[in-house]
C-alpha cells in the first residue's frame, strides 16, 4: 500500500452555473489522483460529484442565483465530499430519493441523480431544509490499484 | 427559459453519419446536464429530417464521461424513435458510461426492443 496514513482536505466555493459541473468533477479528480485510484473509482466518484453539484445547480437554485460549496478530504483511504447549496431545499427528501422522481417534467430529467450517488459511493446522506439549502455527503473507501491487485490475487498465488 | 442565459452553453461536437434508413450519431466529450440540452435539439433535429427511419445507433466511443443527464437524454430519444417505429441501438460505451445506464435499466430497455423478433 503507498497511500497508508494520508490525509488531505480543500474548500472551494463556485458559482452555481451548468458550466460548473465539468469544473468541480476537474477539481475532484485532481485531488484523488494523488491515491492512485482505479479508472471505476475515478469515475465513480467523479460522476456521484457531478450529480450533487446538478442537483444543486439545477434544483437549489433554479429560481436564483447562488454559490455551491465542494468540501473533500481524504484520512488514509477513505473519500469523504460535502456538496452544500443555500439554495430551495428539498420538501421531502425520503421521496426525492426514490428512483426517476423528479420535480421537473418539461426538461427529461432522468430522476436518477441520488441513485446513482447512492450506487457509486459507499455512503450517502442528505440533509436539507426547505428554503435554506441542501447538503450531500458521500464517502468512498478508495482502494487503488493496489487493492484491486491484492483483490484479484486472493488465491492466487 | 431562465437558465438558458447563464453561463455559456457547452456546445458538443456531434457526427451524423446515415445509411440508407440507420442513422449513426457519435457525440464527443462528457454528456452531462450542461450540454446535454444541445444535444438534444440537435440529435432531435436529424432524427426527424427525413421519414422512415429504422433505427439510430449511438456511438459513444469518443464519450469520456456520462452521468445520469444521459439518462434523460437516451430515454427522450428512444420514446422518440419509437413513436417513429425506429428501434435505438447503443454501442461502445466505456465502462463508466456503461455503469450509468446499466444502473437505470436503460440496457434492458434497448435490448427488450428486439424481443419480439
Amino acid at each position: 500500500m503507498t497511500v497508508n496514513n494520508m490525509t488531505n482536505h480543500f474548500k472551494i466555493e463556485f458559482d452555481g452555473i451548468s458550466s460548473n459541473e465539468s469544473f468541480a468533477r476537474s477539481v475532484v479528480s485532481a485531488f484523488i489522483l494523488g491515491m492512485d485510484p482505479t479508472l471505476e473509482e475515478l469515475s465513480d466518484v467523479r460522476t456521484a460529484v457531478s450529480e450533487a453539484v446538478t442537483n444543486s445547480i439545477v434544483h437549489g437554485y433554479r429560481t436564483g442565483k447562488g454559490t455551491v460549496i465542494m468540501e473533500c478530504s481524504l484520512v488514509s483511504d477513505l473519500f469523504t465530499v460535502e456538496i452544500t447549496d443555500h439554495g430551495c431545499g428539498i420538501e421531502n427528501v425520503e421521496e426525492a430519493m426514490q428512483p426517476f422522481f423528479t420535480t421537473d417534467g418539461g426538461e427529461e430529467r432522468s430522476g436518477m441523480g441520488f441513485a446513482v450517488m447512492a450506487a457509486f459511493m459507499d455512503t450517502l446522506v442528505v440533509e436539507s431544509e426547505p428554503g435554506k439549502g441542501t447538503k450531500v455527503r458521500m464517502q468512498k473507501h478508495i482502494l487503488g490499484k493496489d487493492g484491486e491487485l491484492s483483490d484479484a490475487g486472493k488465491g492466487a498465488d | 427559459m431562465r437558465r438558458e442565459s447563464e453561463g455559456h452553453k457547452a456546445q458538443m461536437n456531434i457526427k451524423f453519419d446515415r445509411i440508407k434508413r440507420i442513422l449513426n450519431v457519435a457525440p464527443e466529450g462528457e454528456i452531462d446536464q450542461s450540454s446535454a440540452k444541445s444535444m438534444r435539439s440537435t440529435i432531435d433535429r436529424e432524427i426527424t429530417k427525413r421519414r422512415e427511419l429504422r433505427k439510430m445507433v449511438l456511438d459513444l466511443k469518443n464519450v469520456s464521461f456520462m452521468d445520469s443527464s444521459g439518462i434523460g437524454l437516451i430515454l427522450g430519444r428512444y420514446k422518440l424513435l419509437a413513436s417513429l417505429g425506429a428501434t435505438l441501438d447503443i454501442i461502445n460505451a466505456s465502462p463508466g458510461v456503461e455503469k450509468v445506464i446499466r444502473i437505470a435499466g436503460v440496457r434492458a430497455l434497448i435490448e427488450q426492443q428486439y424481443d419480439g423478433e
